[in-house]
């Protein structure tokens, strides 16, 4: 049989796993019954399998012979969310709930392990399965990488199910695909005084404000257009009194971008405008800035893989274009590992399942799409190797 | 010499009022130790009262001939300070200090009603004796002034002990002395949103921001380098998280002026700056000015009569200039109703820099002054009535 045709014979099987993760969502870095779940299911199909980055899982299939390692990814946590939904299969764990379709991503990475134990006698080479735990905090690629699991790689294969895409349909362009996100923090020095002298202070909520109004000349004069980015404040906070001169402020925000140029320059651009306006006014500010992710950017040779495979499981109508998200994954940090291609595969179906977004409490899939879930991943893990 | 000697026997009375008052301080409209304490001083001497603006009082002194009648005022209440002082006097009352002089303002005028008593036989006219409560809540001359407190009153004088001024000196000067104070509360509405999508939102922060910078032009080009305008926004409150655009953001201030006319064109433009700002971003702007203070500003001729007893009091060598602070006084209510005037009464050490500032927990007064302050209010009441006899 070929892999469309077993995924579609086990696709009772994705279905059951994924609504059994669904009932039990943990939260990041505490998959402990998701992994042990993962890990039960590995070695029931003889695959052989450890726990990595605390409660993640890392599988390997092998095939006829030697070769190159592909490794699929699946996220595997859930949200603190409390579910709406009214489903048999709801959230047994009040607070929490698969409300991004992690739940989705295991199961279908488990049926694409299941087919290709199956297939191992058709590729040479090794399939890692990474189970990833902790996506939403951006921790768990980090700690996959630092335990050394993306060494013996050389291309990677991720995909998620995507609620804005319709069922059936898939998108795996080149190129820019997720954002990167920074998130940083200034505090802001001055001089405390009382209000009416304030030539005997140094007003922090003049200094932060000039801080707020000299960052947006870096997204429209110091960024090239074609480059998109974004710096936003979130929090301004300074001062406790209407009549009392605030000496210090407060000011907490994020960056985005779709390029590694722009993402790099982020953090000494802000630190100069924040340093020197402040400097201007006779103040202080320091800057503490960190990558939470990257930008998530597709290889054009491992996305030209990925599209050869959509057509081959789902035909040539199956691919379609799907603008890049200003959401953010931790699966970019994968990327500067290995070459790597990162999906969206469509999950909406309106017939049948009403449409909320991710991270909404009713948030629901069509699970037709793990059908096509589960065959992606494997034909690209199959393809990869023969190639 | 009579009226000297008059005066040097309220010097120790004054003094002892003060301790009393200093040790037991009470804050802005609970004044009721303090005024039930002048009721029944003023009953000793024989000056009948009433009271007013609910913890404050009206003492009124008829002279044996008719006349104008005149003011003199006193503020009375203490400050929400812990005070740090190892004094005798200390305040008894935990979390309450008279940080700012207010106990000898309460002394010295008490003093100067009992030698206005003594020689009430030469007064032509009457002394009104003003107790007030809550001046650092900046709501009690506005109510003494409601319960009629300045009814038939010509002419009103106020006395401020002035840490800055070593005892022994005064300062009276016609014109603006003290700024007036009102309070800015503005919320920028914008849209929120995520951080990763502004062009979904409408970001107040940004909005704020830039109002705060536009605002500034309005002190640097808007208005006469000659004037001062004081424009403060002391809180600026928005956003819960670092990649969430809030819906809106919230600053309070204050602004400074030195005349009406200064107040009324500086609040609109406070408002024209914020909501033409808002409006450039596509937010909205909902500002509110709560009047507070007016501008403390003296009559020229009210003040020349002080300046005429003050040299009598202290000699012309010890009246300094000192220029007027953006501070604010509560004083400028009597001083919008009728003519009067504010006089800064040195109470400093005369070792510099040994005295702490006004409403610090070690503030204290050199007590020298007292006597100095005691004898201008007597004296202006006399030179007033005959003046204007």
């Amino acid at each position: 049989m070929s892999i469309r045709e077993l995924a579609k014979e086990y696709k009772p099987y994705a279905v059951k796993i994924r609504r059994d993760f669904h009932m039990h969502p943990e939260p990041s870095m505490k998959e402990i019954r998701t992994s042990d779940r993962i890990v039960e299911e590995l070695e029931s199909m003889g695959i052989e399998c450890k726990k990595a980055a605390g409660t993640g899982v890392v599988g390997i299939v092998k095939g006829k012979g030697p070769g190159k390692t592909i490794a699929l990814r699946a996220d595997i946590d859930a949200l603190d969310l409390q579910e709406t939904n009214d489903v048999p299969y709801k959230s047994q764990n009040p607070g929490f709930m698969h409300g991004c379709g992690h739940d989705g991503h295991a199961a279908g990475l488990l049926t694409a392990a299941k087919i290709l134990k199956e297939k191992a006698d058709t590729f040479d080479g090794r399939v890692k399965l990474l189970f990833q735990p902790g996506e939403e905090t951006a921790k768990g690629a980090l700690k996959l990488i630092e335990e050394g699991e993306l060494d013996d790689v050389d291309g990677i294969f991720g995909l998620h199910l995507w609620n804005d895409a319709p069922v059936g349909k898939v998108s795996i362009e080149a190129g820019p695909r997720m954002a990167s996100a920074g998130i940083f923090n200034i505090n802001v020095t001055g001089k405390g005084g009382h209000g009416s002298m304030p030539h005997q202070g140094v007003d922090a909520v003049l200094v932060g404000s000039a801080i707020v109004t000299n960052l947006q000349s870096l997204v429209s004069r110091e960024i090239s257009p074609l480059d998109p980015a974004v710096v936003t404040i979130g929090i301004f906070n300074a001062g406790t009194r209407f009549n009392v001169l605030a000496g210090e402020a407060y000011l907490e925000g994020t960056t985005r971008c779709f390029s590694m140029e722009v993402n790099d320059s982020f953090e000494s651009q802000i630190q100069r405008v924040v340093e020197k306006t402040a400097e201007s006014y006779r103040a202080e500010a320091v800057l503490d800035y960190n990558e939470l992710v990257l930008p998530t950017i597709n290889d054009p040779a491992m996305s030209a893989i990925g599209e050869r495979a959509v057509e081959k499981i789902a035909g040539k109508d199956a691919l379609i274009t799907y603008e890049k998200t200003t959401g953010g994954e931790d699966f970019s940090f994968y990327l500067k590992k290995a070459p790597g291609a990162f999906a969206f595969v469509g999950t909406k179906n309106e017939e049948k399942i009403p449409l909320y977004p991710h991270h909404h409490p009713k948030f629901d899939i069509d699970e037709d799409a793990m059908e096509v879930a589960a065959a992606l991943y494997a034909q690209y893990a199959v393809d990869f190797l023969n190639k | 010499m009579r009226h000297k000697e008059i005066l040097d026997t309220q010097k120790e009375y004054v003094i002892s009022m003060r301790r009393e008052f200093h040790k037991n301080p009470e804050i802005s409209w609970n004044e009721f130790r303090t005024s039930k304490r002048i009721k029944e001083e003023l009953d000793a001497i024989g000056i009948p009262w009433i009271a007013c603006a609910k913890t404050g009082l009206v003492a009124t002194l008829e002279g044996e001939k008719p006349g104008s009648v005149v003011a003199l005022r006193a503020d009375i209440d203490a400050l929400p300070v812990t005070e740090q002082n190892d004094v005798p006097y200390k305040s008894i009352n935990k979390g309450v200090m008279h940080a700012c002089g207010h106990d000898g303002h309460a002394a010295m005028l008490l003093g100067a009603a009992r030698a206005l008593k003594s020689i009430r036989g030469e007064l032509a006219g009457t002394v009104k004796f003003l107790f007030q409560p809550a001046e650092e809540k900046a709501g009690g001359a506005k109510l003494m002034i409601e319960d009629g407190a300045l009814e038939g009153v010509d002419a009103i004088m106020g006395i401020h002990l002035w840490n800055d001024i070593p005892a022994g000196k005064m300062n009276i000067q016609a014109g603006p002395r003290m700024a007036s104070g009102d309070v800015v509360f503005i919320d920028f509405i914008g849209k929120g949103g995520h951080g990763s999508l502004p062009n979904q939102t409408v970001d107040p922060i940004v909005v704020a921001s830039s109002f705060i910078m536009n605002s500034q032009a309005m002190l640097s080009r808007e208005k006469s380098p000659l004037e001062t305008v004081v424009f403060t926004l002391g809180e600026f409150k928005a956003g819960t998280r670092f990649n969430v655009i809030p819906e809106k953001a919230h600053m309070e201030g204050t602004f400074r002026c030195f005349s009406q006319e200064a107040r009324k064109r500086t609040g609109e433009a406070i408002k024209r700056y914020a909501e033409e700002t808002a409006r450039s971003f596509r937010a909205q702007a909902k500002v509110s000015i709560v009047e507070a203070m007016p501008a403390t500003i003296n009559d020229p001729a009210v003040a020349e009569t002080v300046k005429t007893v003050a040299e009598k009091v202290v000699g012309s060598e010890n009246l300094v200039w000192q220029e007027k602070t953006t501070g604010s006084e509560d004083m400028a209510y009597y001083l919008q109703k009728i003519p009067g005037a504010i006089a800064f009464v040195g109470s400093g050490s005369s070792e510099k820099g040994k005295s702490f500032p006004h409403h610090h927990p070690k503030f204290d007064i050199n007590e020298e002054g007292l006597a100095n302050g005691t004898a201008l209010y007597f004296g202006f009441a006399v030179e007033y009535l005959e003046q204007n006899h």
